[in-house]
């Protein structure tokens, strides 16, 4: 082999406190660690650039995990724990419940705009969610930690932990514009990147394929280092799909709680009540919505709208605009049409599936003090598992959990040895794809056989989300024959080597979640996770985590279960 | 379509002596500085429309163009941020205009903080490298 890797410039950095990804978990983990302490040295790895990187990088119209006047934190967890089908963390989303305002008090102080009413209450538009004008928020969130002094290392593409036993020791990444191989030893790793898209074949394609509701540079890097070292990960299985407007993706929640827009089908029928009262009319499930909406395109009587017709000229113009704080897409969408809300009701369908922390439960099992299994790692945000519903506010909670207990335990952490080897080894894996060899795969063409793959055999949107153990065993043979194949990806350069590791990430993610997908053998979630075999919920059997332990060495994934412990708080309250 | 970088209006940002915003804002990697000193972006099915680069741009050179197949017409989207707002102009197929404003921060308490120098989001002071064409094609 011709490539070497003596070319590459190393930098390597020691720190206290390492924090892969700035986003909100990220940003307010570091926030929280320095004003526990002045002296705690802090470096971030970030793959974009901290002020627009990310989930958040176009902005955010509402923040969905909040206590309103009249709910309160335990409210909250019986919300969560009946939207999620009564297997939750119990203990992670209490404590996610009990601190959320805080950390928007915390937005708002670093300069985000909230809304309020004449009596000074923040507007309210649903139970658990409040109306705030984030197209900054981003760039708002990567001032306080600016003010923090934390390193910033932004371009930084993370590719693994440093393991040594049971215990990590920081992690090794490159830079994609600056080519360099970094090598960050820290006493603590926070893990805090965004969950996975693009596993599955999206809603739209060709030049469109990247309309689609969740980032698509979350490409799920921070589980599959995770996977790769070793760390216990939880319910996969609940996957994420959400139901947004076509064609552009958009999120709902804006029209359906913020204009209280109905779900009506072609017939102008309120079909969730007329016909879908067994599910729990409009209070059901925020899956079952979904459901009932698919019900009816099968049953001929799409599409199916939100209901927008009723708003007055001004009404919609607001909506409109409204989008302009986090999908700017759909406010042009309306005005190349040259039309709004009021004529042109929003049609409404399912996404793609992804794996999501934030939204549904996907991650990292942890304790109450956001520590993963493996010695000095943490989880916080979309890669950290078993509390769902947790979105912007709830990541930053995570965060500031996250970052308290590594302050307290600082003074017993040290610093490690690492093996010169291991290093040549993990530049040798970052860097050879950039080495062209006889056969060479392009990271597009990977991308897409991949999600064709998982489209056609784990329950993508042609399937109708259904999955079957025939199915998932096709499916797992195929990807397994992909990761064999993913050592010929190439990439010319950094810009494409960086596709190429987002590709390796994605098919780890999946051939664990394959497995999740399979042990289930029953139907919790629907359309999350939907078995055509084991059509029912069975909570006899299956009220339990199904977790996973990878292995790197046989790529053998070890499935492992975990109790189900509801914490009877409002028991004992 | 994502993004259209009307190369007339351009002036590549003082490339390559300092950071370009556009190349600096893209939260996919995907703006590359051309040998002529203007920004290109490399692979327009890549773009998420979050328009990061379009309201940074100083020369208001940058909009965002949906893909013919999802809207079969055209038109276009661009911004400018300000401090405390955000200007948008929204073009139909007619050539059209709507504007809208959007509130973008408060004042911040962290304002004592830090170095009001570090405190514009318009353009930030990244002192990173931006990336060129040459580069794409050189590899490491």
């Amino acid at each position: 082999m011709s490539f070497s890797t003596d070319k590459i410039k190393i930098e390597r950095i020691k720190t206290d406190f390492l924090i892969i990804g700035a986003g909100a978990a990220g940003c307010f983990a570091a926030y929280e660690a320095r004003k526990l302490n002045p002296d705690i040295d802090i470096v971030i790895l970030e793959k974009a650039h901290i002020d627009r990187s990310g989930c958040l990088a176009a902005g955010i119209n509402a923040i969905n995990a909040y206590i309103n006047a009249g709910q309160s934190p335990e409210s909250f967890l019986e919300y969560v724990k009946k939207d999620s089908m009564d297997l939750i963390r119990e203990d992670l989303v209490y404590s996610i419940a009990k601190e959320v305002n805080h950390a928007v008090d915390l937005l708002e102080e670093w300069g985000l705009p909230i809304p309020k009413d004449e009596n000074g209450e923040r507007y309210a538009r649903g139970r658990g969610s409040i109306i705030v004008q984030g197209e900054r928020i981003k760039p708002i969130i990567a001032q306080a930690v600016k003010s923090t002094k934390a390193k910033v290392l932004n371009r930084v593409v993370v590719t693994n932990l440093i393991k040594k036993g049971n215990k990590i020791l920081g992690a090794y990444g490159f830079g994609v514009r600056d080519g360099k191989f970094y090598i960050v030893e820290a006493k603590a790793t926070l893990v805090a990147t965004g969950g996975a898209g693009g596993i599955y074949k999206p809603n739209n394609e060709g030049n469109a394929r990247h309309k689609i509701w969740y980032s698509p540079f979350n490409t799920g890097a921070g589980y599959a280092i995770g996977i790769r070292a070793g760390a216990e990960m939880t319910t996969f299985e609940m996957r994420y799909v959400s139901m947004r407007i076509k064609d552009l993706m958009a999120p709902t929640g804006a029209v359906a709680q913020g204009v209280k827009a109905q779900q009506v089908n072609a017939l102008g029928e309120r079909y969730l009540e007329d016909r879908y009262g067994d599910l729990g009319g409009r209070q059901m499930p925020t899956s079952a919505r979904l459901l009932a909406t698919l019900q009816e395109n099968a049953e001929g009587r799409g599409p199916c709208y939100l209901d927008t017709t009723h708003l007055t000229k001004e009404q919609a113009e607001r909506l409109k605009a409204y989008y302009l704080h986090m999908t700017p897409g759909l406010t042009l969408y309306w005005s190349v049409k040259s039309t709004s809300p009021k004529n042109d009701p929003p049609e409404i369908v399912g996404t793609e599936p992804y794996i999501v922390g934030g939204h549904a439960q996907a991650g990292y099992w942890i304790d109450i003090n956001r520590k993963a299994t493996l010695e000095n790692l943490y989880a916080a945000g979309d890669v950290a598992g078993g509390a769902p519903k947790k979105y912007v506010s709830g990541s930053g909670v995570e965060g500031m959990i996250a970052a308290r207990d590594i302050n307290s335990k600082l003074g017993s952490l040290n610093h490690e040895e690492i093996n010169d080897h291991e290093i040549k080894e993990e530049m040798h894996r970052v860097f050879n794809h950039m080495n062209k060899e006889s056969i060479s795969i392009l990271p597009d063409e990977l991308e897409l056989r991949m999600q064709k793959i998982m489209d056609d055999y784990a329950g993508g949107i042609s399937s109708g989300y259904v999955l079957n153990e025939q199915k998932l065993s096709k499916a797992r043979k195929y990807i397994k024959h992909l990761k064999e194949d993913s050592k010929y990806l190439y990439g010319n350069n950094l810009h494409e080597l960086m596709k190429c590791h987002e590709v390796i990430d994605r098919l780890d993610v999946a051939t664990v979640l394959i497995e999740h997908l399979s042990y289930r053998k029953e139907t919790r979630w629907p359309i999350y996770q939907s078995r055509g075999d084991y059509p029912n919920r069975d909570d006899k059997n299956w009220l339990k985590f199904v977790n996973s332990v990878y292995d790197n060495k046989s790529g053998e994934v070890k499935i492992v279960e975990r109790e189900c412990k509801p914490v009877s708080l409002l028991a004992t309250k | 379509m994502g993004i259209l970088i009307d190369q007339n209006s351009c002036n590549g940002c003082g490339f390559p002596e300092s950071e370009t915003p556009c190349n600096m804002a893209c939260p996919g990697d995907l703006i590359f500085m051309q040998s002529n000193g203007k920004a290109e972006i490399c692979c327009n099915a890549d773009c998420w429309d979050c328009c990061a680069c379009i309201k940074i741009c100083p020369q208001q050179a940058i909009e965002l163009q949906l893909p013919f197949e999802i809207t079969g017409k055209e038109g276009s989207l661009k911004a400018r941020a300000y401090r405390e707002k955000t200007v948008w102009t929204a073009r139909d197929a007619n050539g059209n205009e709507e504007i809208f404003e959007t509130p973008a921060r408060n004042e911040s308490s962290l304002k004592n903080l830090i170095n009001p120098e570090e405190f514009s989001d318009v353009v930030d002071s990244y002192k990173g490298i931006s990336k060129s064409f040459t580069d794409l094609g050189q590899g490491i």
